[in-house]
């Protein structure tokens, strides 16, 4: 049976009556389809009847539209049932014929590649993906890092720092960073940031930094302590950056934790009488949020929560254009107003991934250049480490923080990375190209977060 | 008892998979005019590929399908659950439902919070809409908004631990004695190295899913010592799950059947039960037809067996030695 996504049809009746069809088997001179009720004009060409024809074209990603009215159209009442009439239809006509032998041939040869060799090499051949180059491997993500960044450094466009109307904030995504941060003043620790990751000799790390980002949107597990966030966030005050709270999803055995700590961070806020930014990346946490009606927390909905399809191979895919993929839900008028008004979500999180994302009406963070692919709950590292198996996974108690100095390494033409519990990819232009940080602005962005894990 | 739903790839499986044993099933459906207007860059639901039989196929394929649930009474769910759309998308996709409706078909599976706010807001009722595995984490405040919004069904994801499942119910019940929801819990098959909702990447015809990159385990900031589980030996294409225990086998099937084999929650029914869960979700969408019969009737039989049992460890026992007599389960657990 032919997939019904890459063939289908309608059928054109003489009552000006519309079936979508599905083609069952296909060959030069016709095919079979099925109805639920019978056709009033079986056994019999209709010369008002027709059939519309979409055949997928596996080059260009694309349908081909193709309709004819020069057929004979019978009933196989032998392959037919209580449930459905059978019917067959035969044509002469060369263009079908032409279209379908295509269409056969291409699928029999994507069955045959798949039967035949990995998937690798079936990307190969479908696609140019570079098969060959899956066993080169960095030898840390350290080492990974500088070829990347000092590369970036050295080419950048000096009109990076001109980014004057735009916020620079940093992540600090990882207790290590954080407790860092603690210990150093803001613009030793700035410093010691950009050149812990290569970067010191980038444009970017001229720009006065304005916020910082204290948490993980990934990984629950990798959040301050209470006293020690609070510590971070009176520090930040102290040297007027704008401390950014950052969450993960909430599982429900942590709910009541988390309120408790939203109690204890909106009393900071009365405390230094000023508001505070939250990264929100669960419905339930922003549900709670609006049930205890706090007024003093600025949210940003999280890059979790803000999907869009995200794939370092994207280049790769067939019929691939990143105008495709710019647009996601959060351009619908009906969900900003629903984000806005129910839940006052004052901005959101966007990432650099590979393309520029077209931004909504409002406040609008970019990450970068890292951007989250996928993310488990239950940590692979820690699967892998603990367990021998990244697919052996469980809920994780007790978490040793391999991630201080593992991580998933993968092929270097790849430019991604296994870092905490999610697959990252990394965005090369981002740091080279101001264009498109300058996109970023004219939509409307005002704050761009170097994520760099 | 629990409620088995197992996923339909084709018209043709209706009658084997209700005679296997299925109380309720679930299919795709992606309208011709859909996929020639979108193509496959923004999908109707999370099976993303165009080569293989996952989608029912067209709405005449609906209109059989519809006859037979008239004779055999088993309801049929269509799955909506990509984890986002494009604004041009929602009117399009009421415009599916509205006319699956009207053949008969009324429960849907949806994953974006902002479809189900768009059905809302656009006044659908009359409708059993059942919030997917794929739509985020699942604790009862997030429960709370979607059933808001029309939600009659919660599908806890596979990363979602028991524990939160039974808390997750009992707050609700709390909050909406009158008015229960549903809620559903992975049984069989395919187990993700990812969490669903959280799954970004592609899944196309012509690469890979991601998780099947190949990788190694490394240092952060240098090489790590083969005690560490760094070096050359821990790449992987197909490391779907944890390795057999050492010294056991695989209890293939002749044919290389093994219930479970590429994830299985089936001794943790018990848990399940008593967490609330009333239905378990058997992914086969797409697989052998005869695979998932055989699954449904382990299934089947497992349930049978729980009925049955006067405690967890009765179960388990008797669960084991009559769906795998001949040796170990696959050790794919979902729930550990």
């Amino acid at each position: 049976m032919i997939p019904f996504a890459i063939l289908s049809g309608m059928l054109h009746t003489s009552y000006g009556i519309i079936r979508e069809i599905r083609l069952l088997e296909l060959s030069p001179d016709g095919f079979t389809f099925r109805l639920a009720n019978l056709l009033p004009h079986s056994g019999s060409c209709d010369s008002q009847m027709s059939f519309t024809l979409h055949f997928y074209d596996f080059q260009t990603s694309h349908y081909l539209e193709f309709t004819f009215s020069d057929f004979l159209l019978e009933t196989v009442t032998e392959s037919s049932t209580d449930f459905y009439m059978m019917y067959r239809v035969t044509t002469e006509n060369p263009q079908y014929r032409a279209l379908a032998a295509r269409l056969a041939a291409e699928y029999l040869k994507y069955v045959e590649l798949k039967s035949e060799l990995d998937d690798a090499h079936v990307s190969q051949t479908l696609t140019g993906y570079p098969a060959d180059l899956e066993d080169r491997y960095p030898e840390s993500f350290d080492t990974q890092k500088q070829a990347w960044f000092t590369e970036a450094a050295r080419t950048a466009d000096f009109s990076f720092p001109k980014l004057s109307s735009c916020e620079l904030a940093l992540s600090l995504d990882h207790p290590s960073a954080w407790n860092r941060y603690l210990t150093l003043p803001l613009s030793d620790f700035t410093a010691d940031f950009w050149s812990r990751n290569y970067l010191t000799a980038h444009p970017l790390a001229r720009k006065e930094v304005n916020c910082l980002y204290f948490g993980n949107q990934f990984c629950h597990l990798l959040f301050p302590e209470p006293p020690a966030l609070i510590r971070l966030l009176d520090k930040a005050l102290r040297e007027n950056v704008t401390p950014v709270v950052v969450f993960s999803y909430v599982q429900e055995h942590r709910l009541e934790a988390c309120g408790s700590l939203l109690e204890a961070l909106a009393a900071w806020c009365l405390e230094n009488d000023r508001p505070l930014e939250l990264v929100v990346n669960d419905w339930g946490m922003l549900s709670m949020i609006l049930e205890r009606g706090y007024s003093c927390f600025r949210l940003t909905l999280g890059v979790l929560l803000a999907k869009r399809r995200k794939d370092v191979r994207l280049p790769y895919k067939r019929g691939f254009s990143p105008k495709d993929y710019k647009e996601t839900s959060l351009q619908a008028p009906f969900y900003q107003e629903y984000l806005r008004e129910h839940f006052h979500i004052d901005r959101i999180s966007y990432e650099s991934c590979g393309y520029s994302p077209r931004i909504a009406p409002g406040n609008a963070s970019l990450h970068f250049p890292f951007y989250q692919m996928n993310t488990s709950q239950f940590c692979p590292l820690f699967a892998a480490c603990q367990n021998g198996s990244r697919g052996n996974q469980r809920a994780v108690s007790g978490c040793p923080e391999y991630c201080r100095d593992r991580t998933f390494l993968y092929p270097e033409f790849l430019h991604m990375v296994g870092r905490y519990n999610s697959l990252f990819g990394y965005d090369k232009d981002v740091l080279t190209d101001p264009e498109r940080i300058r996109s970023f602005i004219a939509g409307g962005g005002r704050r761009i977060v170097a994520e760099l894990l | 008892m629990m409620k088995l739903v197992a996923g339909l790839g084709s018209v043709d499986e209706y009658i084997p998979y209700v005679q296997a044993g299925a109380d309720e099933l679930f299919c795709g459906y992606v309208p011709d005019s859909f996929m020639y207007r979108f193509g496959a860059s923004h999908p109707l639901n999370r099976r993303e590929v165009l080569y293989y039989n996952v989608q029912l196929g067209s709405f005449s394929e609906l209109e059989i399908l519809g006859k037979m649930i008239q004779q055999y009474h088993v309801p049929v769910t269509i799955t909506l659950n990509s984890p986002f759309y494009i604004p041009e998308q929602y009117p399009a996709i009421l415009d599916i439902i509205d006319r699956c409706r009207a053949i008969g078909f009324h429960s849907f599976i949806l994953a974006d919070p902002a479809l189900l706010l768009y059905l809302h807001q656009n006044g659908l009722t009359g409708c059993n809409l059942h919030v997917s595995g794929e739509t985020a984490e699942a604790n009862h405040r997030m429960v709370e908004e979607l059933r808001a919004l029309g939600a009659g069904r919660v599908i806890f994801h596979r990363k979602t631990e028991i524990r939160d499942m039974k808390t997750c119910i009992l707050r609700q019940t709390d909050l909406h004695p009158e008015a229960p929801l549903e809620y559903e819990a992975f049984a069989l098959n395919e187990m993700c190295h990812f969490t669903g909702a959280f799954c970004n990447s592609l899944h196309c015809d012509e690469l890979t899913h991601i998780c099947r990159v190949p990788y190694r385990l490394g240092g952060l900031h240098g090489a790590l010592s083969e005690e560490q589980g760094g070096g050359t030996g821990t790449a992987s294409t197909k490391d779907t799950g944890p390795e057999t225990e050492p010294g056991s086998e695989v209890n293939c099937d002749f044919d290389g059947y093994l219930t479970g084999q590429s994830g299985c929650g089936l001794c943790a029914l018990w848990k399940l039960r008593e967490a609330g869960i009333t239905h378990l979700k058997l992914v086969s969408r797409g697989n052998y037809e005869e695979d998932t019969i055989r699954d449904i009737r382990q299934l089947k039989n497992a349930l049978l067996i729980l009925e049955t049992s006067r405690s967890e460890n009765e179960y388990q026992f008797n669960m084991k030695r009559h769906l795998f007599p001949s040796g170990p389960c696959s050790g794919q657990c979902y729930y550990r």
